[in-house]
């Protein structure tokens, strides 16, 4: 698997690179078939094992085998020392950091997402779990999944997006600041199909079908890259707003969130980034600690992305 | 002897530093451990990589504190905070390129969101003190002295209104004060009653809240009032708020608003004193030192229409406010929001009234009070007030239970 990378690497997570941030965005090749990344280490899952790339006794950048074998997983999830195994016959599993004992949780999974306070897991028959309970409500049949620290978005199948958690930070997207306890249709994307859903720390983002990035949430450092709006000051925007790329007719292709920043590809294979960039989780881009609008953070030209992914603190495009 | 260990000097308990830590995520701890032994144990190079380490503790505990309701934060992750906030302070200072301001800032970082520890209660503060003395300040301004404009409130459309004067005592006994209107609950101005604060001749010199405090950060309001949609709250030295927004010509108007500053900077602690009035109680078992605030702006800050839970004696130390007041018993009249967050707010702004959304406001009662420098305003607990500054101010609230 080929990834390119940057960001927060204290912990040598990215066992290849040397220095304890990577300053801009690094050809980083690795037998994996699965790439997850913590905040002090990182999942690799090759045929034979689930290894966590990362610190040991006081040592950085060692590699430690946890899981055996590998070629049976389906998807691994992990926040802080958290991790969750997706087995590809559907079977959910906790795994213990320091022992890489398996506690089983589920069957008939299709995909996790978890984060500080939510762990939302989605079953191949469209049901969700905010594990270990199944979470009650009328939808169109979920087909996606996506956790903040403290919130959680769904996507169901003719487009409609709900949230559901926190919502101080106006990641719920209600136009209030309120804790919803039960997932809620978020009624300013009704009406514009959406295809694509991410969560960051605590902000939110949606692709509709017609290719337009949709952000709301805390924009404390910049994360939802309102600037071309004029709405740099704005801490929080508790309201969906479309994104105003330089380029009017460019189609947003994928999107990520890291706790604070946020990254967007767009179909002219340039990667967008946004937000905060104090350990380099946007690349070269700026100096500051800052951005506050969309910039160009990585030419992806000639390469095959697959997927989108975000640390913490680091940013992951995953290529064929 | 360097700052540092100086500072060192300051520790009480230092194994309460380290047990702080023990609930953090184990890698996170032991970049905390490798920070707190290079301060403590080792004699390590103090480089740009302890500097990152240490900032990225500070940077995870503040996701950390920024999870749930700030209510709702765990006590240790906030002590962690604070220890955390000192190691790193100590981290800059012995760095090759000591920064004084830098470390201050870690301290005062430290104090704004961290919990004081349990051992080491005054460790933060005293540190910022020690920092605070060795900087030297080099800008002097002139001294202004706080002529009052005239600022127009708007159209004092509440004049339809029925409208009652707040009453007025000359520095009452505490009997006197106790049976008329705190046991009545009722809202009275008393004056020569801080005429022995230090604050009230003191702070009009803006050197020396410059001197004592220039250099530290404290939290500035931005924006006309809470409610406003573009409010915001930003993080500044008082130096820079004195210069960009309390004298300067910023877009916005910046308020620094009902900030505890008293704990955060000792210096200024010793020029106010806890009104003798703050010891009444209703419950005797369930007294408590008051909750003391700052509110520091330029003319035309604004507290929009609301109620505290606590009793209220709110200091004019200089300038001029103008406050109305209603009664708890005409809250329907103001139309609180129905948000859990605003609940505590009217949606009628008691100047600009929307009477066709509000129509029960012209039943209400208005109290008015204009308060003067050196004046006390006693406000009861749910009493709804909105208060204006006329000019350049300084006041200080006591909340009491």
């Amino acid at each position: 698997m080929r990834v390119f990378c940057s960001g927060f690497n204290l912990y040598g997570q990215f066992i290849k690179c040397p220095t304890l941030i990577i300053e801009e965005f690094v050809d980083y090749s690795c037998n994996a078939t699965l790439f997850e990344p913590s905040h002090t280490f990182n999942l690799a899952v090759t045929s034979d094992g689930v290894y966590v790339h990362g610190s040991k006794n006081d040592k950085t950048h060692q590699v430690q085998k946890i899981i055996n074998p590998g070629f049976d997983i389906k998807q691994v999830a992990c926040f802080d020392t958290k991790i969750l195994i997706l087995y590809k016959n559907g079977d959910l599993f906790k795994c213990d950091f320091n022992t890489g004992a398996l506690t089983y949780i589920n069957k008939n999974m299709k995909k996790v997402s978890c984060n500080a306070t939510v762990n939302i897991a989605l079953s191949n028959d469209g049901s969700v779990f905010n594990l270990p309970s199944e979470i009650h409500f009328t939808n169109n049949g979920i087909t996606d999944v996506a956790s903040g620290r403290e919130h959680y978005l769904m996507l169901d199948k003719i487009g409609k997006v709900y949230t559901c958690g926190r919502g101080s930070r106006g990641q719920l997207g209600h136009g209030d600041l309120e804790d919803e306890l039960e997932p809620k249709i978020v009624e300013a994307l009704d009406g514009i199909k959406i295809d694509k859903i991410a969560a960051g720390g605590w902000h939110s983002c949606a692709i509709s079908a017609q290719g337009d990035l949709y952000v709301w949430g805390w924009n404390g450092n910049g994360q939802l890259g309102l600037y071309n709006n004029a709405k740099e000051s704005i801490s929080v925007m508790a309201v969906p707003q479309v994104v105003n790329f330089d380029d009017q007719d460019a189609n947003i292709m994928a999107v990520a969130c890291g706790h604070r920043h946020t990254i967007a590809l767009l179909d002219d294979k340039r990667l967008y980034g946004t937000g905060w960039n104090r350990y380099c989780q946007l690349g070269k881009v700026t100096q500051e600690t800052n951005l506050y609008r969309f910039e160009v953070i990585c030419d992806l030209r000639n390469l095959d992305v697959k997927e989108l992914k975000c640390g913490p603190w680091s940013s992951l495009v995953i290529c064929l | 002897m360097d700052l540092s260990e100086t500072l060192k000097n300051l520790i009480q308990n230092q194994s309460e530093l380290e047990e702080c830590v023990q609930n953090l995520n184990i890698h996170v701890k032991e970049t905390f451990l490798q920070c707190y032994n290079s301060c403590f144990v080792t004699t390590n190079k103090f480089d740009d990589t302890l500097k990152l380490k240490a900032d990225s503790v500070i940077d995870y505990l503040q996701d950390e504190l920024n999870t749930g309701h700030w209510s709702e934060v765990l006590l240790h992750t906030r002590q962690a905070f604070t220890s955390a906030s000192f190691i790193k302070a100590l981290i800059v200072l012995n760095h090759p390129e000591e920064n004084v301001q830098e470390a201050l800032n870690c301290l005062d970082l430290g104090l704004l969101l961290g919990a004081p520890l349990c051992a080491n209660s005054n460790l933060l503060t005293q540190s910022a003190s020690l920092l605070t003395s060795t900087l030297h300040v080099t800008d002097s301004l002139e001294l202004r002295i706080h002529k009052r404009k005239t600022l127009n409130c708007g159209n004092d459309s509440f004049e339809n209104l029925r409208r009652l004067e707040v009453k007025t005592l000359n520095c009452p006994t505490l009997e006197e004060f106790n049976k008329a209107y705190y046991i009545t609950q009722i809202p009275v101005k008393l004056k020569e009653c801080m005429e022995h604060w230090p604050a009230c001749t003191k702070w009009l010199d803006l050197n020396y809240l410059l001197k004592v405090a220039g250099s530290r950060t404290v939290p500035i309001e931005l924006g006309s009032h809470y409610t406003d949609e573009n409010w915001t709250q930003k993080l500044m030295s008082l130096k820079d708020f004195i210069n960009n927004h309390y004298l300067g010509n910023a877009d916005t108007i910046g308020y620094l608003a009902q900030h505890n500053l008293f704990d955060q900077i000792s210096e200024l602690r010793n020029d106010i004193c806890i009104p003798d009035y703050c010891a009444l109680s209703r419950n005797y078992d369930d007294s408590c030192e008051p909750d003391i605030n700052a509110w520091f702006g330029p003319e035309g800050t604004v507290s929009p229409l609301h109620f505290d839970p606590k009793d209220n004696l709110l200091a004019q130390v200089y300038g001029t406010k103008q406050i109305l007041l209603f009664s708890p018993n005409d809250s329907e009249c103001l139309y609180p929001h129905e948000d859990k967050l605003l609940f505590n707010t009217a949606q009628v702004d008691p100047y600009k009234p929307d009477l066709e959304r509000f129509p029960k406001f012209l039943s209400a009662t208005v109290y008015k009070c204009l308060l003067e420098p050196g004046e006390m305003l006693f406000m009861p607990l749910k009493w709804w007030h909105h208060v204006t500054a006329l000019d350049k101010s300084f006041s200080v609230s006591f909340w009491w239970k």
